[in-house]
Formats: structure tokens, sequence, C-alpha cells
């Protein structure tokens, strides 16, 4: 085992999930949005 | 504690959409992708189970390893998916990426669930057997990277349903390679997983010295 080599792949590892994080919330808050207008619509 | 009542409903949708319901499909780009993450993430928690049970015999291999194996599982698909995007554009497939995408999360999820439950018989052997423990451990991974190969392939046709198929199942076996391939190394590099010596603590070269 390569320790620094680990390390690195450690850190691309944490940053693709923290950045999945980020698109998770995006998208969440446009799902609501969506949600928001279909009710909206359907009120009308 | 209990998972939030959005994401419950989230993960009641990913089993119905990896079991391949028909009527499971998310109706917009942003529920997809909301789908499409809670896979990976289930799958790499699910997976994190599999690692505490195959490194139980010490309590130090069994805490690293429940963070080393999803961190094995999340690297390898980061580095087969550019590929598999690739071969999915050049072979000019009928499927559209996102989809592509979708069903590897999805079957990165039914894999990592046939090693979340094949987890207590895993950690109960190595316990009590010096002879099955280490084949059971190894079997249930390949056991579950087939499932997850099989769902990820029918996944892929229900996709494409009525419309051509090579292109489409081409980036499926590149991708399914790629993930196979950059696992062995992934795998070395975090070795040890299992507190005994595997040819898979070594990487290719080991494997493929024979």
């Amino acid at each position: 085992m390569n320790p620094t080599l680990w390390l690195v792949a450690c850190g691309i590892g944490l940053a693709v999930l923290a950045a999945l994080v980020l698109v998770y919330r995006r998208a969440a808050a446009r799902r609501e949005l969506e949600i928001v207008d279909e009710l909206l619509d359907k009120e009308l | 504690m209990l998972p939030s009542p959005r994401m419950q409903t989230n993960l009641s949708e990913l089993m119905s959409v990896t079991c391949g319901a028909p009527d499971a499909a998310p109706d917009s780009r942003a529920h997809q992708l909301m789908l499409t993450i809670t896979a990976l993430f289930a799958g790499l928690v699910l997976s994190s189970l599999w690692g505490l049970a195959a490194g139980s015999t010490s309590a130090a291999m069994s805490l690293a390893n429940a963070y080393k194996v999803p961190m094995v599982i999340l690297l390898s698909a980061v580095t087969a998916l550019p590929a598999g995007l690739v071969a999915l554009r050049l072979s000019n497939a009928a499927l559209p990426a996102h989809q592509l995408v979708a069903a590897f999360a999805t079957s990165i999820f039914g894999g990592a669930l046939v090693l979340a439950v094949l987890a207590p018989l895993v950690a109960i052997y190595y316990h009590t057997s010096t002879k099955a423990g280490l084949p059971l451990a190894l079997g249930s991974v390949f056991v579950s990277l087939a499932t997850a190969s099989l769902l990820f392939g029918r996944a892929v046709a229900r996709r494409v349903a009525g419309r051509p198929k090579r292109g489409s199942l081409f980036a499926v076996a590149v991708l399914v390679v790629l993930f196979l391939t950059a696992l062995l190394q992934y795998v070395a590099l975090a070795s040890p997983i299992i507190s005994r010596e595997t040819p898979f603590d070594g990487g290719f070269d080991r494997v493929f010295s024979r």
C-alpha cells in the first residue's frame, strides 16, 4: 500500500462526495419548485 | 436516528427503480438526479456495512474498512465513468448520458445491497471457520459484482426498449470492464481490507503473475 497515493485518492473521493452533496441540494430545491408549480397549476 | 420523510420516499422509489418496476420512472430531471445521488450514497453506506464485517477480526481494521470499502467503490466508479460516457457518445447510442449514469448508480446500489445482506454471514464465518471464512468473504464480493452487472445491463436494456440497443450495451460493457479494472488496483491500494492475505492485495501484478 502506498499511503501517499491512497491519501490523494481519498482526497479526490471526498471532493467528489462534497460536489455530489451540493448537486443533490440544488436538485432538491429545483424539485420542490416543480412540485409547487404543479400544485399551483392544479389549483388554477 | 430515522431518515427524514423525503429520504424515506427517495429510498422507497430507489428500490422500485432498482427492481425495474415499470411505473417507477422519475418524472423530471431534478427528480432523477436526486434518485441517482441517493442510490450512490445508499450504496456506499451499505458497502460500509460489509467492510465492518470483513474487517471484524480487529476493531481498527473494521473501522478503517467502514470508509475504505465505500471509498474504493466510489473511486472505481469515478475512474470508469468518463470512459463509459465517451463509449456511449462514440457508439452513437440511443441512451442519453444521464440515463446511463442513473442506471450505473442504481446498479451500484443493487450490488452494495447484496454485499450488505451477506455481511452478517461473512462476519460469523470469519470468526468461526478457518476454511470457509475467506472464500465466503471473497465469494460475496463476486456475487455482488455479478448482481450489479446484471442489474446495470437490465436497467439500460429497459431504458432503450424499442430502440437499437447495441451502442448502449457496448457502453455498459466498457463501463463494467473499466470499473473492475480500476477496482482491482484500488483494492490493492487500500489493502489490507481482509485480515488474511489474498491475491487481490497485490493488484494486477499478483493476480496475473501465475
